[in-house]
C-alpha cells in the first residue's frame, strides 16, 4: 500500500447550479510530484480551494496526514503544513517583496500584540533571521534584486514567481501550485521547473500541481490525476494517463497521439 | 461644534483675541490627530471600513464624564456620577469604548467591506438615539454639563487654557509614540497585509478575523480616549453634537487628506483639516452678506470638493505611507 499524505473522497462543491467538483477522489502521495490536469473548468482551481479552505465543500473529506481537514479555515491548513499559490497573483501589493515573504512564516514572536512591548530585541533577532531566509528563497526564485521593491511594481511572471517564494518560505510539507509556469518566461521556467524538483528530492515536499502546459506537467510529475467535468476520470502514471484514450479526446486533441 | 468660531470671532481683533483663538484651535486640533491616529490604525493600517467613529468618540466622552461628574441635580437624570479622577475617568473610556468596539465587532467584522460601514453607521445612529430618548441614562437632549476640567482646581482663569494645550499636546505624542511603535512591527505587518489581500494572508496562516478585532479594538479605545479628553476640554456635551460630520466624516477626511497608511499623514492631516474647519468661517467677515450668511453650509460643500480633488490628484494623500515601515528591518 502507498503511503499517502492527502485523500480526498467524494469531494462535492456546486456554485449556484454548476457542479464544479463531482464526487471527485484521489490520493496524494507522499514525497512525490503530483499533476492536475484537465480541460478549462474541470474543477482543478475548485479544489485547490477546497484542500486549502479557501472554500469549503458542500460534501465529502479531506484527510492530510490522517487528519480531517474538510473544516478548517485556511490559516489552520497553512499551520499544519500545506501553503498554497494562487492561479492570479494575490500579491500584498503595498508591502515590499520580501514583507510579501515574511509574512508567511509562522511563530512570529511580534505577531502578537503584547509581545512587541516587551521583546523587542528578540523580535529583533527573529526578524532578522527571517529576512536572510526570505532572501535565500527570492534568489532560488529569481527575485533577490527585488527585495526591497513594492510587490505592486512587479511583472506579471514576476508575480507568479513571488507566489511561489511564499509559498517555500515555511519548507512546508505539502505545496499547491496553481499554474506555477503561465506567463513565466521559459528560461525561468525551466529554472523552477529544476527548482521543484530538486526541493523535491532534498527537502522531500510533496507538490500538487496543476498545469496546462503538458510537456512541463508531464515532465514534472510522477504521477497525474486527470480531472473534467467535476469528475476524476483517470490517475497514474504519466505515461498512462496521456496515453490512454480518454484524456486524448477529452483535453488533448487527436493531434498529440502523434 | 462652532463655538470655537462663535465665540471667538469677534475676539479676533484684538491680539489677545488672535492668541486665544489659536491656543483653543492647537487644543482642537491635538484631540482629532488622536482621533485620526485611532481611525488609521483601522481604515490605514487594516482596512476596515469604519463609518461610526462618532460612536466611540461619543461613547468615550459620556463614559469619562459619567464617572467624573458630581451626582445629578433637581432637574438631572443621569446615572453614576460617581466623582472620581480624571485620569481615572480617560482610563475607564478606553476600556468601556474597547468593549462597545468588541461587541459591535463580533457580528460586523465578518462583513464584507461595504456591509461593515453600513453596519457601523447604523450602529452610531442607533446609539445617538439611546442617548437621546432613555430616561435616567444620560440625561437625554439636556446632555451632561459642568464636567470637571483636567486640572481645573489647580489653575483656573485666563491661564488655563495654556495648561490645557500642554495635556492635550502631551497625550498626542504619547498616543503618536505607541501608535508609531505598534504599527511597526510584525503585529503592523498582518494587518497591512489584511488590507492589502485578505484571502492571501488567511492562506499564509494568519486568523484575520482575530487581528481586524484587535485593531479594530485598539483604535476604538484610542478614540474613547480622544472622547474623553473633548468632554473635560468641553465640560458640556450632548447628543446632537456628536453627529456624523463632526464625529465621523471629519476624521474620515483628515486621515485620506493625509495618507493612509502613515501616522505622520494622520497628524498632519488632522491639521489641515482643523485649520481649513475652523479657519474657513473666520472669511465670513470678507464675503458679500449673500455668502457670509451662508459661511458654514459653504463650509461643508467646499470640504466636499477638496475630498474630491484629493481622490482625484492625491489619492496617496500629503504624506503616503512609506514602503519601508518595520523599525526592525
Amino acid at each position: 500500500m502507498t503511503d499517502s499524505i492527502l485523500n480526498i473522497e467524494l469531494l462535492e462543491k456546486s456554485f449556484g447550479g454548476n457542479k464544479a467538483v463531482d464526487e471527485a477522489s484521489f490520493a496524494i502521495e507522499r514525497g512525490k510530484i503530483t499533476g492536475l490536469i484537465g480541460p478549462n473548468g474541470a474543477g482543478k482551481t475548485t479544489c485547490f480551494n477546497c484542500i486549502a479552505g479557501n472554500i469549503v465543500p458542500d460534501n465529502g473529506s479531506i484527510t492530510f496526514n490522517g487528519d480531517d481537514i474538510t473544516e478548517l479555515p485556511p490559516h489552520k491548513i497553512f499551520k499544519l503544513g500545506i501553503s498554497r499559490t494562487f492561479q492570479i497573483p494575490q500579491e500584498l501589493t503595498m508591502l515590499t517583496v520580501q514583507e510579501n515573504l515574511m509574512l508567511a512564516s509562522k511563530n512570529q514572536l511580534g505577531e502578537r500584540f503584547y509581545n512587541n512591548w516587551f521583546l523587542g530585541k528578540r523580535i529583533g533577532e527573529q526578524e532578522s533571521n527571517l529576512q536572510s531566509r526570505a532572501i535565500e528563497v527570492l534568489s532560488t526564485v529569481g527575485l533577490a534584486d527585488k527585495a526591497l521593491d513594492l510587490a505592486g511594481t512587479l511583472s506579471g511572471g514576476q508575480r507568479k514567481l513571488l507566489e511561489l517564494g511564499r509559498a517555500l518560505m515555511e519548507e512546508p510539507e505539502l505545496v499547491l501550485l496553481d499554474e506555477p509556469n503561465a506567463g513565466v518566461n521559459p528560461k525561468l521556467a525551466n529554472q523552477l521547473v529544476a527548482k521543484i524538483k530538486e526541493l523535491n528530492k532534498t527537502l522531500k515536499i510533496t507538490f500538487l500541481i496543476i498545469g496546462h502546459d503538458i510537456d512541463v506537467v508531464s515532465n514534472l510529475s510522477d504521477r497525474l490525476v486527470f480531472m473534467s467535468a467535476g469528475k476524476v476520470l483517470l490517475e497514474g502514471s504519466p505515461d498512462e494517463v496521456l496515453n490512454s484514450s480518454i484524456v486524448q479526446d477529452a483535453y488533448l486533441g487527436s493531434q498529440y497521439r502523434e | 461644534m462652532d463655538f470655537l468660531i462663535i465665540e471667538n470671532s469677534y475676539l479676533l481683533l484684538t491680539a489677545t483675541g488672535v492668541m486665544n483663538w489659536f491656543v483653543g484651535f492647537l487644543t482642537t486640533f491635538a484631540i482629532f490627530a488622536i482621533m485620526a491616529l485611532a481611525l488609521n490604525i483601522q481604515w490605514g493600517f487594516t482596512g476596515i471600513f469604519n463609518f461610526g467613529v462618532v460612536s466611540f468618540f461619543m461613547v468615550g466622552a459620556y463614559t469619562s464624564a459619567l464617572f467624573t461628574i458630581g451626582p445629578p441635580g433637581e432637574y438631572e437624570n443621569y446615572i453614576m456620577g460617581f466623582e472620581l479622577p480624571i485620569l481615572f475617568g480617560w482610563f475607564a473610556a478606553m476600556i468601556t469604548s474597547g468593549i462597545v468596539a468588541l461587541l459591535i465587532g463580533l457580528p460586523t467584522l465578518r462583513l464584507q467591506r461595504d456591509f461593515l460601514a453600513i453596519a457601523t453607521i447604523g450602529i452610531a445612529a442607533i446609539l445617538r438615539a439611546v442617548a437621546l430618548s432613555t430616561e435616567g441614562f444620560v440625561n437625554r437632549a439636556r446632555g451632561m454639563n459642568g464636567i470637571p476640567r483636567i486640572l481645573g482646581d489647580v489653575v483656573s482663569g485666563p491661564d488655563y487654557k495654556w495648561v490645557l494645550l500642554a495635556i492635550t499636546l502631551t497625550t498626542l505624542v504619547i498616543v503618536y509614540l505607541l501608535v508609531e511603535k505598534i504599527t511597526a512591527s510584525p503585529w503592523g505587518r498582518v494587518l497591512r497585509s489584511i488590507r492589502e489581500n485578505e484571502e492571501t494572508t488567511k492562506s499564509v496562516g494568519k486568523d484575520t478575523v482575530n487581528y481586524r478585532m484587535q485593531a479594530f479594538v485598539l483604535g476604538a479605545m484610542i478614540m474613547g480616549l480622544g472622547g474623553a479628553i473633548w468632554a473635560h476640554r468641553m465640560t458640556s456635551i450632548d447628543p446632537e453634537a456628536f453627529n456624523d460630520l463632526f464625529g465621523t466624516f471629519l476624521i474620515w477626511t483628515m486621515v485620506m487628506v493625509g495618507g493612509n497608511g502613515s501616522n505622520k499623514g494622520a497628524v498632519m492631516g488632522a491639521f489641515l483639516c482643523c485649520t481649513f474647519w475652523f479657519g474657513f468661517p473666520l472669511i465670513q467677515e470678507s464675503l458679500p452678506d449673500i455668502l457670509g450668511n451662508k459661511v458654514f453650509q459653504l463650509r461643508e460643500i467646499s470640504i466636499g470638493v477638496l475630498i474630491i480633488l484629493f481622490l482625484l490628484y492625491k489619492p496617496n494623500g500629503v504624506i503616503p505611507e512609506k514602503p519601508k515601515i518595520s523599525r526592525h528591518l
